[in-house]
């Protein structure tokens, strides 16, 4: 009846306190390792951006819980090549995420009350700006007409105000999935269309870690450029 | 960049993923637009209280209903609301067992009792309560003296269906 954290939180959070630790160590031992006396060659980047939106956040999510939310997403992209099996490309996409806006759809109907309460609504509206640097993608080549891709992601947000709830924290986490396909518009040039399952969440590390899922659907356009490796 | 590189980034990812779901929200059961808010003093500790009871209306099975919010932080309990149940002007102090209701606010580490309010239950039955509340909550139920400022308006209407506890 009343609510109780899971006894295994406190565990499962330090296990992951511990292996993040770990992780850090090896980004170290990585970092020490002699520099090469070669500059790398520039290697082929495909860049671009794309503009998401979702409706009606699930309540019942894979991940969260938070329901009707909007969000709108407008994202900078870049991946190159790392490792080619066959024909299928393994690449690494970094995301850059100026403008992220989630919209309470029902907050309206909390108005009356809110009045009847006088007290201040919660915010209808909430902003961020994140990364995702830590994107894999499995794709058909990009030289064909049309390329197909599967993708995962994973980042961080930061938002205008505690969110998903008062709870939480500016600082989210967020992991994506999802795939889509590409159209070659001209030589070099791909005109986007995807779809991705979008969470975000606060890892923990607030009072509260209500998840907030989407459903995104978007758009946008891809062009190459020669960026170092 | 080679995968070694992108090791460490991965395995922290992974981490992420694991920390990183939900752990204490609750899953959506019934129909709820309820509103809950007003200040509140328990020992040591001044709050100010928001809550939108948006997430569960759940009917357990001893008949007593739960409203929750999808922080998992606010908590609700109608104790074995009836057709026709309405409670008015509780005077205290009263044990906890007469009073028909409570929120319990998560991390605060204690309930706050119905003080007086209206409950307008225009369905109760094992498959569903449908009822409009309207009420004052206040006095922390574990009887700490020094805290008798509490004042939180609940105001909503809610459709508990069984589905947790039950």
């Amino acid at each position: 009846m009343i609510p109780s954290l899971s006894p295994a939180a406190p565990l499962r959070q330090a296990a992951a306190v511990l292996l993040l630790a770990a992780s850090v160590s090896s980004a170290r031992l990585v970092a020490q390792a002699p520099v090469r006396p070669e500059r790398p060659a520039p290697a082929t980047w495909q860049v671009g951006t794309y503009l998401g939106v979702a409706r009606s956040s699930p309540g019942n999510g894979a991940l969260g819980t938070m329901p009707n939310r909007d969000h709108l997403l407008l994202g900078l992209q870049a991946g190159t090549t790392i490792l080619r099996v066959g024909a299928v490309q393994v690449n690494y996409v970094a995301q850059l995420l100026p403008l992220l806006v989630v919209h309470d759809r029902t907050a309206a109907a909390y108005d009356s009350l809110v009045k009847e309460l006088a007290v201040a609504p919660l915010p209808r509206r909430a902003w961020a700006v994140g990364i995702a640097p830590f994107g894999l993608e499995l794709a058909t080549p990009a030289s064909r007409r049309v390329s197909a891709y599967l993708s995962s992601a994973g980042g961080a947000l930061i938002f205008s105000r505690a969110y998903p709830d008062v709870t939480g924290r500016r600082t989210n986490f967020t992991l994506e999935a999802g795939g889509g396909i590409r159209l070659r518009t001209r030589a070099s040039q791909w005109a986007q269309l995807g779809y991705k399952y979008h969470h975000l969440s606060n890892a923990g590390t607030a009072f509260a870690n209500p998840g907030l899922d989407a459903n995104l659907f978007y758009a946008g356009y891809q062009w190459t450029a020669r960026l170092p490796r | 960049m080679t995968v070694r590189r992108l090791r460490p980034a991965l395995t922290t990812l992974l981490l992420l993923a694991l920390a990183g779901c939900q752990e204490n929200a609750p899953p959506k059961v019934g129909e709820s637009l309820v509103y809950a808010a007003g200040s509140l003093q328990a020992v040591g500790v001044q709050k100010e209280v928001v809550i939108r009871l948006d997430q569960q209306a759940c009917l357990v099975k001893t008949g007593d209903v739960n409203l929750r919010d999808a922080s998992g932080l606010g908590v609700l309990v109608l104790t074995r609301p009836s057709f026709g149940w309405s409670v008015r002007s509780y005077s205290f102090p009263r044990s906890i067992t007469t009073v028909r209701g409570y929120l319990n606010i998560s991390g605060l580490g204690t309930s706050f009792p119905l003080v007086r309010g209206t409950t307008t239950v225009t369905r109760a039955d094992p498959d569903a309560v449908d009822a409009r509340i309207d009420w004052t909550i206040g006095h922390p139920s574990k009887a700490t003296s020094d805290s008798v400022t509490t004042h939180i308006r609940v105001v909503g209407n809610f459709h508990a269906v069984p589905g947790c506890g039950r």
